[in-house]
């Protein structure tokens, strides 16, 4: 079969008898595979951005076309932001901004009997208030509801929505602004917020953390002015915080490292506190200062006081693929864009329900000569988001960088639509286009078991097939994305777009 | 933040202000006075003392207090009491001082770790609530409020 025509083989009338059996949470049944019926904004291509109604929802098998690789094996968990509305009639609330979503955490597991999929709401204070209440009752990101709950620090809004990783033996969906929260890696219940040390608690964790090839664990968290870094074993244990004055950045979101230096890039974005006190809700009051400069901060892993600053012209950047350093020169690559319009701008419209696609965002590849103190930037034209390398060089020189991918000269506002691999040295670009009409997000490499080389296994995802308003992963051979997918897992309903996400291998 | 490390200190001025240990209250004063009981709810654990604070209108809110007392703490409610107001507006501030180290424990950037509460389950924007959102009228007869810490 040709790969390429994966999609258009198996047209929706031939898989409505192979449906798989499903057991769904009965308060699922309303939304999840619903037909959609009248949109918030009457575009079948949003269906996600609607968002549950809190329920959780379990397939036990989902269907599966072409392979699974008998040695991919293990949990793709992935993390977002799920719901978006309370309320009805003249009491319906919505977030403004997709940042605000309350987090809903999915895990595909891959085992010997097919693939499954559960999606769970993380329980955070928040949340179950707001459950109970059937109403939101405290400020999010870029919704500013009057404050109707106890709020004492910031994860008392913390919605935990942003990624999910396991470390040791505790499943952590991350938020940016707060504390991880735990969650029980098989039945996804929630633990509670994770205090790595007392004078810890409460304190920014950021959504992006690096983790080294041998586990090593490394993050950041940034909150008015101050930064955490931390550094833990790959069990969870804390081997090292500091607290420092940041640089620059209202809003730091991700990072990279190197296996000598911690890497970030802090965008020239102020707070209004002002607006704050007017009422504006935090990501209300962001402001971009394109005449100032982006910082470049550069940590020494060992000892965070050894830091230094340099600067660059001003430009977004809200996440990296990698970095790595030879020769006293840093090479990072992330995805650009001019300014923090996406943000600020193009998601509260989007989650208005305006079909309009955003400004594009490219391939960014920075080399940070740190013995002039010189920074130079080269970018590709290619619009894209979410760069993930191959977990196996993480800080170490890699050849491969992947991302979901628009499609040229199409306009399809939210979700991308297919995938590239550029391979950072020859400049090459491996590219897989989906002819039917998808919202593609984020994919991760899974190492193949045994094997060291880079790329040498498969890169999963999931997206949203719109004709069918089911969501779906895929399965890709990571050196040849051009092949087609190897697999395609169907779910017989569709989930809220997710953020971030990590496969744990079994 | 900005709002919640201004809240920190001005939690923390509260402990030295009150300088716990105090029992009931002192209020030597010439008008009648009343008795004052405050429930405390929500109490999470048997863990440490609830430290109380109480302010008259008079006082520098958040500064020094009028009187301070503390309780033990167990799951659910605990109660103290001031004897003899005077009569006149009030505002109490409060927190568990869950290890028992007579402060109120802060993160390390400001941040209060250990539970707080306001007369009238009063919160802020941006720092503590103001007196006026805080404060409860004390007259000639007793008097019971109840503060939900939770």
């Amino acid at each position: 079969m040709n790969r390429r025509n994966f999609f258009a083989s198996v047209g929706a009338t031939a898989v409505a008898t192979a449906l798989p059996t499903t057991a769904m949470a009965s308060t699922a049944s309303a939304t999840a595979g619903a037909a959609p019926k009248a949109l918030f904004n009457g575009s079948p291509r949003m269906t996600p951005l609607r968002g549950y109604a809190g329920q959780n929802v379990m397939c036990e098998r989902a269907a599966v076309e072409g392979t699974i690789p008998a040695a991919l094996r293990g949990v793709f968990y992935r993390n977002g932001p799920g719901l978006f509305e309370r309320g009805t009639g003249a009491t319906r609330q919505r977030y403004s901004h997709w940042f605000d979503g309350d987090g809903l955490v999915n895990a595909w597991r891959f085992t010997d009997k097919g693939v499954s999929h559960q999606a769970k709401f993380v329980e955070s204070k928040k949340f179950l208030a707001e459950q109970a209440a059937n109403e939101f009752l405290a400020p999010a990101f870029g919704s500013n509801f009057k404050t109707k709950m106890r709020v004492r620090n910031s994860d008392d809004l913390n919605t935990a929505n942003t990624n999910v990783y396991k470390l040791g033996d505790r499943l952590l969906a991350l938020w940016e602004g707060g504390s991880a929260t735990e969650m029980d890696p098989v039945t996804l219940e929630t633990r509670g917020l994770v205090a790595w040390a007392p004078e810890l608690k409460h304190m920014p964790f950021s959504a992006h953390p690096k983790i080294d090839p041998d586990g090593t664990f490394w993050n950041f968290g940034t909150l008015m002015g101050k930064m955490v870094l931390y550094h833990l074993s790959a069990k969870g244990d804390l081997i090292k915080h500091a607290v420092i004055d940041a640089p620059a950045g209202g809003m730091v979101h991700d990072f990279a490292v190197t296996h000598k230096h911690l890497v970030f890039l802090l965008p020239p974005i102020g707070i209004d506190y002002a607006a704050m006190r007017n009422g504006a809700a935090f990501g209300q009051a962001l402001t971009w200062k394109g005449n100032e400069s982006t910082k470049v901060l550069i940590v020494d892993r060992n000892d965070f006081s050894k830091r230094r600053v340099l600067e660059m012209p001003s430009f977004m950047v809200f996440h990296f693929g990698n970095a790595w350093e030879a020769d006293n020169v840093i090479r990072v690559d992330f995805v650009q864009s001019k300014d923090m319009s996406v943000m600020s701008d193009w998601m509260p419209r989007m989650m208005r329900g305006e079909t309009v696609a955003p400004d594009r965002s490219n391939p960014a590849f920075v080399t940070i000569d740190l013995n002039r103190g010189k920074c130079d930037m080269t970018l590709r034209s290619e619009n894209c988001e979410f760069p993930r390398v191959d977990p196996r060089f993480v800080g170490l020189r890699n050849r491969n960088v992947y991302y979901p991918v628009g499609t040229d000269g199409r306009d399809e506002g939210f979700g991308f639509t297919g995938l590239i691999r550029i391979d950072v040295e020859s400049g090459k670009v491996d590219r897989f286009n989906f002819r039917e009409e998808v919202a593609i997000e984020e994919h991760v490499v899974v190492p193949k078991p045994g094997s060291s080389k880079e790329g040498e296994g498969w890169l999963v995802g999931v997206g949203f097939d719109v004709a069918r308003q089911q969501s779906f992963a895929t399965v890709f051979d990571a050196l040849n994305l051009a092949a087609g997918p190897q697999a395609l897992v169907r779910l017989p309903y569709w989930t809220p777009a997710c953020f971030h996400g990590h496969f744990h291998a079994a | 933040m900005k709002s919640t490390q201004a809240r920190s200190t001005t939690v923390a001025t509260f402990i030295a202000a009150a300088s716990v240990g105090v029992a009931t209250l002192l209020a030597p004063s010439t008008a009648v006075a009343g008795d004052l009981t405050v429930e405390i709810q929500g109490v999470a654990a048997e863990k440490g003392n609830v430290m109380v604070a109480l302010y008259k209108k008079e006082d520098k809110w958040m500064g020094k207090s009028t009187g301070g007392t503390m309780v033990a703490a167990k799951k659910g409610a605990v109660s103290v009491a001031f004897k003899d107001l005077p009569e006149g507006e009030y505002a109490i501030s409060l927190f568990v001082d869950e290890n028992s180290n007579g402060k109120l424990d802060s993160n390390a950037i400001g941040i209060p770790i250990e539970p707080y509460a306001f007369s009238n389950d009063a919160s802020g924007n941006f720092g503590p609530p103001t007196f006026e959102q805080a404060k409860f009228v004390v007259g000639k007869d007793s008097k019971s409020i109840v503060i939900n810490i939770k």
